[in-house]
């Protein structure tokens, strides 16, 4: 009795009216199947994007990697000294973002530039030919300015 | 018979459910495919930093558009003394050099012409005076500016099958607001060349678009909060096939007397431009066009920078000191304000 009102249920759903003595066109195991389907299917398409939506700092010089960052994985402020074309510098990483915290250079625009919090943001420091880049979270595809 | 053709219709139905879910298997795994990581890369070119975003693309074909930048730049940049603008402004006065980017100085030299000199690429005595964005930055005298007026005139530049040329001697060039643009456009040539359509690429603020996401969607371009941080931005703009480029005043300056000399330096005084503006942001498919028609419209001010932009057909975003954003006709259905940060969205008609 349950399992035929869960069945006429289904088939409401379904937009489908029958008569309750006729074989069902879909069997709640056929249901079963496509959501377990399309559950795995989905997941599939989770996974790969999963490995990109944590943040993810990378610390460059010049065109070389130095240091990289799973900023949702910092637990404790860390200060980092860098040196690069003469010039001093420190990057400070906390969870869930990064910024220049000091540089010798002139204009210092990349500790002017803030907090990076967010996929595509950026910091540059031009004299010292220094960078971070945030990748992960999606936000922008740039910026003009 | 009656049961069997019941049978026949629940084995289809069956049948169909199993497919629709092995489609969906299928659809979802291209789907995870088709948005599969574009090809991403940083350089610095062009004295900024150059981030391409290439959908189908590889490292070679970014290493390709950087290095054909890189000679580019080798060539029109008088920060190389061996660069042919370097040797134009050495040769003012007495002879021209054959240039591969001729059509960088024609276009520079009709935004001169068209925006009154608002746009000047002779202004580089006068910039290399402030030396804005270097360790010798400095305001100076009154005297010193004008003593270095006289060499400052788009009049100077002699453009003749292929060869530029300085008239006066002393004059110098400095492409500095058209070269980034130039760079951007430069970089989707070669995308295209590579069979590529869709990618963007930014140098510093100046953005070139290839068509659109993969599946059709716009790129989303965010215009910079001119009272923010470096990846603070007032509202976004979502566009298919174009370049960006934006001129703002919160950037790069030099501090005296707690007064602030910002580097846009209008040809007509040397001074830093005071024309009620903070930031214009300009949309055309020409890259070089957008990053000289940004500067001449910040020099201008709103009124006749909107019309300078009409005339090219290009399209604009105007920022002034008020906080009002003013957006041109042609992209006001591609610009969304951010709610909240106190900006005031004017449309011009």
């Amino acid at each position: 009795m349950a399992a035929g009102r869960r069945k006429g249920l289904i088939n409401g759903v379904l937009g489908m009216k029958r008569k309750t003595n006729t074989i069902a066109l879909i069997r709640l195991s056929d249901i079963i199947i496509i959501i377990v389907l399309a559950a795995v299917s989905f997941s599939f398409l989770f996974l790969r994007t999963s490995g990109n939506e944590g943040l993810v700092a990378a610390v460059l010089v010049g065109k070389e990697e130095v240091y990289s960052f799973d900023l949702e994985k910092i637990e404790e402020p860390v200060v980092l000294p860098l040196e690069s074309e003469g010039i001093k510098l420190s990057i400070r990483v906390e969870k869930g973002k990064i910024r220049f915290e000091s540089s010798e250079c002139p204009d210092k625009i990349c500790v002017n530039t803030g907090w990076l919090v967010s996929k595509g943001d950026t910091a540059v420091c031009l004299p010292a030919r220094a960078a971070i880049v945030v990748s992960g979270r999606k936000k922008l595809d740039a910026i003009t300015g | 018979m009656a049961a069997s053709l019941k049978k026949a219709g629940m084995f289809i139905y069956r049948a169909a459910a199993l497919l629709t879910a092995a489609g969906l298997l299928l659809f979802s795994a291209s789907c995870g495919e088709k948005g599969a990581e574009p090809y991403g890369g940083q350089d610095y070119v062009m004295g900024t930093l150059m981030t391409q975003t290439i959908y189908g693309g590889n490292e070679e074909l970014a290493k390709k558009a950087t290095s054909e930048i890189r000679v580019m730049e080798a060539a029109i940049s008088n920060k190389f003394n061996t660069s042919e603008v370097s040797k134009i402004s050495a040769l003012a006065g007495s002879g021209g050099v054959e240039s591969k980017y001729f059509d960088i100085y024609k276009l520079a030299v009709d935004v001169s012409v068209k925006s009154g000199g608002a746009f000047d690429i002779t202004i580089a005595p006068v910039v290399d005076l402030w030396g804005i964005g270097t360790p010798d930055a400095r305001v100076p005298s009154r005297e010193e500016i004008e003593g270095l007026l006289p060499f400052v005139d788009y009049g100077f530049v002699k453009l003749e099958d292929g060869t530029v040329s300085l008239t006066k001697e002393g004059a110098a060039l400095d492409l500095g607001s058209i070269g980034k643009g130039a760079a951007a456009d430069l970089a989707l040539s070669v995308y295209r060349d590579a069979g590529i359509s869709s990618a963007i690429v930014a140098v510093g603020g100046s953005i070139g678009v290839l068509g659109g996401k993969p599946g059709g969607a716009p790129f989303i371009i965010g215009v910079r909060d001119p009272k923010g941080g470096g990846n603070d931005y007032l509202g976004t703009l979502a566009l298919k096939d174009i370049s960006v480029s934006t001129s703002g005043s919160y950037e790069r300056f030099v501090e005296k007397e707690g007064v602030r000399y910002h580097h846009i330096l209008d040809p007509k005084t040397g001074y830093p431009a005071d024309s009620g503006l903070v930031s214009v942001t300009v949309v055309h498919e020409n890259g070089a066009l957008c990053d000289a028609l940004s500067t001449a419209c910040f020099v201008l001010g709103l009124e006749k920078g909107v019309k300078l932009l009409d005339g090219y057909g290009a399209n604009g975003i105007f920022i002034d000191k008020e906080d009002k954003v003013f957006v041109t006709k042609g992209i006001q259905s591609n610009f969304e304000l951010k709610d909240g940060l106190g900006y005031e969205l004017v449309k011009i008609e």
